[in-house]
């Protein structure tokens, strides 16, 4: 009857035996990846606070966001994660909730008190798994600014068959950076 | 007089007090309100933030820990996300140059609806139903199809063991797996991944997939039905594809499939095929049972780099049993032992140069193929020289949006039998 599994029969017995070794691997990936919470103190480990403060954009503040973002703002009115460790500020951490293809992603995109991005933290992928974006490349944020580059295909290079997570990605970075320019960097409003 | 003066500033003086102390009053007041309103924004402000995400992520770990598990948690945020939709299509306008013989045609090739559908956080549904040529009525050119293209259940353990079973994609090659139009240049996919490596191809199976090293080496390993050798016809092996429709289980192969992503943007990978697939038939006169194995692999690299885009690809299949099947199949051309076939492409997005701040794409690509299905037929055969192709394709691929893509492409055929009909495409692609 099944004439050639014979030796993968043992490959695939290994494979399942490597599953069931306790405590070998990580549990599997779940679309809630972390809790706001914890994500904060994932992104700020040596803060003494973590404080959300409210920005507000005015309209003339959001249109010069949307046009330097290339994408539009959910809402004039975010909140930024401050941490801080004593007087000195940490950094900035933006959430950004975005729909992927069918469904959303929300993912905190953190900057230096300089306003470069830090790292990039994704928190909810409610998409299939094989469409997030590896940590591998979402490397390819740290450092960023906000420059025409900023773009995939560009200074990001796509990811095979996940060209809407690599574009979401890549706007939810330069809406954060944007809005750190637009408010932060200029001046509280 | 002096007196009277004095008891007038005084009073004057307390006057002034009073009114002094009842604006710093009133200011006091003005600053209390406004540092309760402040306060008031902020609470709006931070309940507003929690409200948009909720639907999205807990804000505490406590809910997490419960994720999947307790009732409460997977209500919020299991169900409700449980289904996923997507789906692809492309057109095009396909016209003949310098042929009477072929006529132009218009096709609606394909209308594809991707579901997916989340059990829980490990169990999986992923499936794509396929409508090809838009109807399946006998119209124009002849009837189109309906099928599903895959549909498996995936178990996610971790990202290094995964479990798929059900009707799988075999992972050949680029586009097998991957075929969105906007993933690809020209209206048809390289002709080497449609003569030899037969896309879309998918058969039942089971399997093993995940990945290591933080993404940069993916592998899938599964047993699948295997083709069916009495359909391999000299031109191809396409009609061996079992497509899930009772396929028959005498033989299974065996395909394993490993990408390494060493820096973003570079891709190097390759994948292999065996089994047998006489699937205990009995060929020619004689009955004779033959295995008629399958050997098939293929590697391919693609790197991307800026507005650059490079990719290449060679595969070959090595068939058994040939004669039998040659005799079995009493066609006048023999079905070779060896198929193979190589192809290289490049793209460059030229937009940006003309405009920086542009997110739209415009990729002219030339693309160079070499295949042959008739390498080596049985002895009493002929190759059929005209099986033995090269194709260049010329185009541009134009993206007003990610996933929306215009086409246009010229290939040339040609052939050591002679020269094949050209085409020149025009079509739109999409993905969502």
């Amino acid at each position: 009857m099944l004439r050639q599994v014979g030796w993968t029969t043992g490959l695939y017995a290994l494979i399942g035996a490597l599953w069931l070794l306790p405590g070998t691997f990580h549990p599997a990936e779940a679309v809630v990846l972390y809790a706001k919470n914890e994500a904060l103190q994932l992104i700020f480990p040596e803060a003494d606070s973590i404080e959300p403060e409210a920005v507000f954009l005015t309209s003339t503040q959001a249109a010069e966001v949307e046009k330097l973002a290339r994408s539009s703002l959910e809402s004039p009115l975010l909140t930024v994660h401050v941490g801080r460790k004593g007087a000195d500020v940490l950094g900035y951490a933006f959430l950004d909730i975005h729909v992927v293809r069918t469904q959303p992603e929300a993912l905190f995109v953190v900057l230096t008190p300089e306003g470069a991005v830090d790292s990039v933290l994704i928190v909810a992928f409610h998409e299939p798994q094989e469409y997030m974006p590896s940590d591998r490349w979402q490397r390819q944020f740290v450092g960023a600014i906000l420059t025409p580059d900023l773009q995939v295909r560009r200074g990001i290079a796509p990811i095979s068959g996940a060209t809407l997570s690599a574009n979401a990605m890549t706007d939810a970075v330069r809406r954060a950076l944007a809005v750190y320019q637009v408010t932060l960097q200029k001046g509280r409003p | 007089m002096k007196k009277r003066f004095v008891r007038v500033l005084t009073l004057a003086l307390a006057a002034l007090l009073c009114l002094g102390a009842g604006v710093a009053l009133a200011q006091d007041d003005l600053e209390q309100r406004m540092q309760t309103l402040e306060e008031r924004q902020g609470i709006l402000a931070t309940e507003f933030d929690r409200l948009r995400s909720l639907f999205v992520l807990p804000e505490e770990s406590d809910y997490k820990s419960a994720y999947g598990l307790g009732p409460a948690a997977s209500k919020i945020y299991g169900r409700e996300r449980g289904l996923s939709l997507g789906g692809y299509g492309q057109t095009w306008l396909q016209m003949f140059v310098d042929e009477d013989d072929k006529r132009n045609q218009w096709d609606y090739k394909r209308f594809i609806l991707y579901t997916g559908f989340k059990f829980s956080d490990n169990l999986l549904l992923n499936a794509e139903l396929e409508w090809e040529h838009a109807s399946t009525s006998n119209t124009g050119g002849g009837a189109g199809s309906v099928s599903v293209e895959f549909a498996t259940i995936d178990y996610l353990h971790s990202p290094q063991f995964n479990f798929r079973f059900g009707m799988v994609l075999v992972p050949f090659g680029f586009l097998n797996e991957i075929h969105e139009p906007p993933y690809y240049y020209g209206n048809e996919r390289p002709e080497v991944e449609t003569q030899i490596i037969p896309s879309t191809w998918r058969e039942n199976g089971a399997g093993f997939f995940g990945e290591f090293a933080g993404g940069a080496v993916q592998y899938r390993l599964y047993t699948i039905t295997s083709p069916d050798g009495s359909d391999f016809k000299s031109s191809n092996i396409r009609s061996s594809r079992q497509k899930g429709n009772r396929a028959k289980a005498d033989d299974m192969a065996v395909v394993v499939r490993l990408d390494a992503t060493p820096r973003e943007g570079l891709l190097v990978g390759g994948a292999l095929l065996a089994g047998n697939t006489g699937h205990g038939d009995e060929f020619t006169e004689g009955k004779i049972k033959a295995d008629i194995s399958l050997l098939m692999w293929e590697v391919h690299a693609q790197y991307q780099y800026r507005g650059w885009h490079l990719r290449a690809l060679y595969t070959r299949a090595t068939i058994g049993d040939t004669d039998i099947l040659s005799a079995h199949r009493g066609e006048e051309r023999g079905i070779s032992d060896t198929l193979w076939g190589y192809y290289g492409e490049v793209a460059y997005d030229i937009l940006p140069v003309m405009n920086p701040s542009s997110r739209m794409s415009l990729a002219p690509f030339l693309r160079y193929e070499r295949y042959n299905t008739q390498e080596n037929v049985p002895a009493g055969y002929t190759p059929d020289e005209k099986r033995n192709r090269t194709v260049v394709s010329v185009g541009v691929n134009f993206y007003p949006h990610p996933n929306v893509v215009f086409k246009v492409d010229y290939r040339n055929f040609d052939s050591e039998g002679g020269d094949l009909p050209d085409d020149l495409n025009i079509g739109v692609g999409f993905a969502f």
